[in-house]
């Protein structure tokens, strides 16, 4: 504003129309932009070319599970169990709480955060819900995440394949 | 190369979209200076006619994608020819041109080179678009066992899909979704949007203003990082402006062209996310409360109006049906006060982040202050005044809706502010982007013509029969 004024004044001053000056603050733009633009432009290409490099070492499998590594997820169980599945079939999911995961409230975030990926790692397969608290869902399988799946009644439940412990899968008891 | 094809392919659609329109000349020289135009017109209509395929059952393909861009192409073929294409001359300015193609060609390459590697990694980027691409990537259909899924409450299953479709054109044209290979066309729109402003804004803004100014938007950090996070709220913010410009150049001309453009960008901005529902209904609100009680011709601004809620409204209507709402509670932060009254200790913490954010300069480059100067100057000027007002009431109403949806929100509000302010506030930069570029236009042009006709004090100043736009329709409006 003080620029526009100092331009607006100094324009007056020459005896230009009012109108006309105060016009003559679109200048103030056009003149600062280069000088503002010259140093972003520069640091925009360092970065971009930076991120370049970094992102360069990574292959496609990594690329693809960057999110859930930052996360914490265990993304080697993840695609392993993804390989079990057949084209179309739907998953119910299990996630046990963790001895080290802190407050209850860190927990339950921890869970739902957990959630998003594994249901993202897993897609194209469908997360299904099931019917009650404490019953297992209406899926093909049952992916037993951070939890036991002796916990859950055998008959409710097929073949058990573990991945390592507190990490299995299991075909819904139907489905076997 | 396939997915770029599918580029080319909607800057084709976008070409016959706009040469139906009139907007372009059916030219094979007009086609270069027009691309970016033409993408963003495409990469607005296609997706939008998806949707509405999609909603009434018929399968989402590469077939179907390709037979909806041919009959776009076919819209421009048998249209009108149009007018002549412009030639181009060699003047001093020309070479501004040149230099303005060859620091942001290079500034263009570099970004490319970086999002070519660049993964998905934004929260937003793969758990709400790039999951609902997926899902598009592997199904034909609206899946109910997704969209309309419980599971997935996380995913706004409101939102429209017009990114998450323009996302899955590509992956399917790559054989597969790859987390790794869209950004690279995610920075495409960023090329497309400092074209296409150019080439829109030619018969009023000079080289040697829209060249620094549109250097200065894309070197924004805010710009350029939020883009290739992968999120939508740039793409959105684009076809926001680009509705923005349209309506302002009808504003200040009364050509109905350019409002057959605002439809096209206000399509795509109403099918991205509710937030462009709800700057789409800003942008039309105040182009229409200053454009009608001008004298601007009602019938076409309200064809415009409909085109963007029919456009809207197929997937308003699947959502409806499967019982999909989204967590806002639009309706209650319409009709009932009371709602309102007792959460209205929301208000003050969202007005001042979105001020903090907007007022961020390391990210935004004093392009918002920028704008506001102009835009006073013009209104205390009376050059450019209608586009003037039509921009700053925009800003204003765009900012008062996000403050809205803070203060309407179920969520509590520090989270809310959090993990979304920095990104919803580039709605308002983007108009202010638009209207630093095209108001500084109007006001240096008025500048150079006073000083051609030798305006004076004493003398006959600015000779307002032959100013802006403005005024010629004003004094027709008074005639009529």
């Amino acid at each position: 504003m003080a620029a526009g004024t100092l331009i607006f004044v100094a324009i007056r001053r020459a005896g230009v129309d009012p109108r006309c000056a105060v016009a003559a603050v679109a200048l103030i733009p056009v003149a600062v932009a280069p000088v503002l633009a010259a140093p972003a432009l520069r640091g925009a290409v360092m970065d971009l070319l930076e991120t370049r490099q970094a992102d360069a070492q990574l292959n496609p499998a990594d690329a693809a599970v960057l999110p859930g590594v930052e996360l914490g997820a265990d993304v080697g169980f993840l695609a392993w169990a993804r390989g079990q599945f057949a084209e179309g079939d739907t998953f119910g999911l299990e996630i046990g709480v963790a001895e080290d995961n802190g407050p209850r409230g860190e927990s339950t975030m921890r869970q739902v955060l957990l959630q998003q990926w594994i249901t993202f790692q897993l897609a194209p397969h469908l997360l299904m819900q099931p019917a009650a608290p404490g019953e297992l869902a209406d899926a093909d399988w049952v992916v037993f995440y951070e939890s036991d799946p002796t916990a859950y009644q055998r008959r409710q439940l097929g073949s058990v394949q573990v991945y390592a412990p507190g990490f299995a899968i299991a075909r819904a008891s139907d489905a076997s | 190369m396939a997915p770029f094809a599918a580029d080319l392919l909607l800057a084709l659609a976008g070409l016959g979209i706009l040469v139906g329109c009139g907007l372009v000349p059916r030219r094979l020289n007009a086609v270069i200076p027009a691309l970016g135009l033409c993408y963003l017109a495409g990469a607005s209509v296609v997706p939008v006619v998806l949707i509405a395929l999609l909603v009434i059952g018929i399968p989402f393909t590469l077939v179907t994608f390709f037979l909806v861009a041919c009959a776009c192409i076919v819209a421009g073929a048998v249209g009108p020819s149009g007018r002549p294409a412009e030639r181009f001359t060699w003047s001093p300015e020309a070479w501004v041109i040149v230099a303005f193609v060859a620091i942001f060609g290079a500034f263009a390459i570099v970004g490319l080179l970086s999002a070519l590697e660049m993964p998905l990694k934004e929260w937003d980027s793969w758990a709400i678009w790039g999951r609902k691409a997926q899902m598009l990537t592997a199904h034909n259909s609206l899946t109910s066992g997704f969209f309309a899924s419980p599971s997935y409450y996380f995913m706004h299953a409101d939102y429209p899909l017009q990114y998450p479709v323009w996302e899955a054109i590509h992956f399917r044209a790559a054989g597969g979704f790859d987390a790794q290979a869209v950004l690279r066309h995610v920075w495409l729109f960023l090329v497309a949007f400092v074209w296409a402003v150019a080439y829109l804004l030619r018969t009023q803004v000079r080289p040697l203003v829209w060249a620094p100014l549109l250097i200065l938007a894309a070197a924004a950090p805010g710009f350029w990082q939020q883009l290739l996070s992968g999120n939508a709220d740039v793409p959105l913010a684009i076809f926001v402006a680009m509705g923005a410009i349209s309506l302002a150049l009808w504003l200040g001309e009364g050509d109905g062209r350019p409002l057959a453009l605002a439809a096209v960008m206000l399509a795509g901005a109403a099918n991205l996310k509710n937030e462009g529902l709800m700057a789409t209904v800003c942008l039309l609100a105040v182009a229409g409360a200053i454009g009608l009680p001008r004298g601007l011709r009602r019938k076409p601004f309200f064809f415009a109006s409909l085109a963007v809620v029919l456009a809207a409204l197929p997937w308003r209507i699947w959502t409806a049906a499967e019982g999909i709402e989204g967590d806002l509670p639009v309706s209650r932060g319409i009709t009932d006060p009371a709602y309102l009254l007792g959460r209205t200790d929301r208000i003050w913490p969202s007005v001042q982040a979105t001020v903090r954010e907007l007022g961020n300069q390391s990210l935004w480059l004093y392009i918002l202050p920028l704008a506001i100067l102009v835009l006073t100057a013009a209104l205390v000027s009376g050059r450019g005044r209608r586009a003037a007002a039509f921009y700053l009431g925009s800003i204003v109403l765009v900012w008062a809706g996000l403050i809205w949806s803070y203060w309407i929100s179920p969520h509590p509000i520090e989270w809310h502010l959090a993990t979304s302010v920095s990104r919803v506030v580039s709605l308002v930069l983007f108009i202010g982007i638009a209207a630093l570029v095209h108001v500084s236009g109007i006001l240096v042009s008025e500048l150079d013509r006073g000083r051609r006709s030798g305006s004076t004090d004493a003398g006959h100043g600015l000779n307002d029969r032959s100013g802006s736009s403005d005024v010629a329709l004003d004094e027709a409006a008074e005639l009529a």
